[in-house]
């Protein structure tokens, strides 16, 4: 059924490295853990542009949350195994079986721009 | 007059449309409303047959927007339902609309909505909670009796609390995730506000049990219930969290009247208290940066237009479309995964979530419930006033390590101080909804939902 949405570009490709250059001079107000060079670069890793005021006034968040996660250096964890979900226990997989699911016409209204049942980007080369 | 059976009705169905579009209009609970109730295809019979309910727009429903309150997705429609709203149509009820939120439901006021503004129907002036704020509105006011939404932190029992209506967040995966837009996968689960504790549970009987569609949904395997006398945990650690005098009060009034019932109150200790917080944070930011990382502009969700590349068009696309909040959550979700931060971090972060449950467990060894406040402060002010972004998340302490461990909670309205209504909450071991209930629901004997003003009187 989804055999005839055909993406002209795969998501995995647009993960090539970034040349967007933050402007992040003259932005006060940081010290501790996240300086501006590693809230500049976790943004370019989020996918994110921020502008000097969002950069200070996120930065500062950001800052006021680590400062809130330090604290958990004063617990001790020796010896407890992580937990990354409370209940889930096993795998399932489900049965290799063909369905259907007539979704393909309103997946594709959903586009931003699209020619037929292409989905159009900006030129990848 | 009766509401119950709104959509089969036309008489009925015309003074309910009235009224709907009324208070929504002054209240701002839904971001997509339809009066005539005639969108979802629902079965029309069943054991809630012409009951209309509310649905937070980060759960899918058949042909409606699917905006989670965000900007990125302002335009998305829906291609398919959920499988909690398929199951409840099924049962013959009718979907009112979608209600209002914060942005992918990271906030507590409602006010991270980039859509609608949505009121507190006890005051105008105040926020309805958050995240699934419209929904507990719309069912406060009366436009629904039951509304789903999603809790990942408390996102569920706080606006419930705020409102004065019941609100239940299920076991994790008691209930099908299918068609909720994902924030933390391994946090989050789909909830019911309601009116009374047996539209709650209504609901819940006929959402819950496994789904195919979704492969972390568990099946529903009730834990033996007991009946009778109970014994109440409260955590010792309560005491320090700095709280309203109105919370404190409601905090002993609760005490007094579980004992009145027959009940026994023990203390219990949880040494991980102080860290719930950090931990929740860390947990749930981490896997939001992950979860987000699907809106790139490509396939669905707003799209910059002035982008000359596809790397650019991704960058662009998600610094217009994200608010601040959600911008803040995925930096800092980025931050804690970061090669050479993550032991620091998420690691650390997932072994105090480990001592949490060994709490949990070693206190459900003595007590059947725990009780605990759901936050700190009454209803507050619209604007951050009273409030900063800082200090809601903080405020997550009695709520979110439900989340971490997983268990079944209910918030239920204890108390209208000054005015506003105040919530306590209930938290059982895992598949313990049903003694939630029954706990509830002799607490709703003594003490029903109380009605905000210009509440309807269709539902009762």
């Amino acid at each position: 059924m989804y055999g005839q949405l055909t993406w002209v570009v795969k998501f995995e490709t647009l993960f090539l490295p970034f040349f967007f250059v933050l402007d992040t001079c003259g932005t006060p107000g940081l010290t501790t853990d996240m300086d501006l060079q590693e809230l500049s670069a976790t943004a370019r890793m989020a996918r994110l542009s921020l502008s000097p005021s969002e950069m200070e006034k996120l930065g500062q968040a950001v800052e006021q949350m680590l400062q809130h996660f330090s604290h958990m250096k004063e617990i001790d964890v020796e010896g407890l195994a992580p937990t990354t979900h409370a209940l889930l226990r096993e795998n399932r997989t489900r049965d290799d079986t063909e369905r259907t699911a007539d979704v393909s016409d309103a997946l594709l209204a959903n586009a931003p721009q699209r020619e037929e049942r292409f989905i159009v980007v900006p030129n990848v080369l | 007059m009766d509401w119950h059976g709104t959509a089969t009705a036309e008489r009925l169905r015309n003074t309910w449309k009235e009224f709907a579009q009324k208070r929504d209009q002054e209240l701002g609970c839904f971001l997509q409303l339809d009066p005539e109730l005639g969108r979802d295809g629902s079965a029309l019979q069943g054991s809630l047959a012409g009951v209309p309910f509310g649905v937070k727009d980060n759960i899918a429903v058949r042909s409606f927007r699917l905006t989670c309150g965000s900007r990125i997705l302002r335009e998305f429609v829906s291609p398919y339902s959920a499988t909690v709203v398929e199951r409840l149509a099924n049962a013959g009820a009718i979907v009112a609309g979608k209600t209002n939120l914060d942005e992918f439901g990271m906030g507590s006021s409602t006010e991270n909505s980039a859509l609608r503004e949505t009121r507190n129907p006890w005051d105008a002036r105040r926020v309805p909670g958050g995240s699934s704020g419209g929904s507990a509105a719309a069912v406060a006011a009366g436009i629904v009796p039951f509304a789903l939404g999603s809790d990942t932190g408390g996102s569920v029992r706080q606006p419930a609390s705020f409102c004065g209506v019941f609100g239940l967040k299920p076991t994790w995966g008691a209930v099908s995730r299918y068609g909720l837009v994902a924030y933390a996968s391994s946090l989050e689960v789909i909830g019911v506000v309601a009116k009374t504790v047996s539209f709650a549970e209504q609901a819940f009987e006929i959402m819950r049990g496994q789904d195919p569609m979704d492969h972390s949904s568990l099946p529903w395997l009730p834990r033996a219930q007991k009946s009778g006398r109970l014994h109440i945990g409260v955590p010792r650690e309560c005491a320090d969290v700095p709280m309203h005098p109105d919370v404190k009060r409601t905090v002993e009034r609760t005490k007094g009247l579980l004992t009145d019932l027959g009940h026994t109150i023990k203390e219990v200790s949880f040494p991980t208290f102080d860290h719930v917080v950090s931990s929740y944070y860390v947990i749930a930011t981490a896997e939001a940066s992950a979860n987000l990382a699907r809106f790139d502009g490509v396939r669905y969700g707003h799209r910059a237009l002035r982008a000359d590349n596809p790397e650019e068009m991704t960058l662009l696309s998600r610094t217009e479309g994200f608010g601040e909040e959600v911008k803040l959550r995925i930096l800092l979700g980025t931050y804690v995964l970061r090669s050479g931060f993550q032991d620091e971090y998420y690691l650390r972060a997932q072994k105090i979530r480990t001592a949490i449950r060994m709490d949990f467990e070693k206190a459900f060894a003595g007590v059947d419930l725990v009780l605990m406040p759901v936050y700190p402060v009454p209803p507050f002010e619209r604007g951050g006033a009273d409030s900063d972004p800082f200090s809601q998340k903080l405020a997550d302490i009695f709520t979110c390590s439900a989340n971490l461990a997983g268990l079944p909670a209910m918030s239920f309205p204890a108390a209208v101080e000054n005015g506003l209504p105040i919530g306590m909450q209930f938290l059982a071991p895992a598949f313990g909804e049903g003694l939630l209930f029954e706990a509830c629901r002799q607490v709703e004997e003594v003490f029903p939902s109380p009605d905000a003003p210009g509440y309807p009187t269709g539902w009762s």
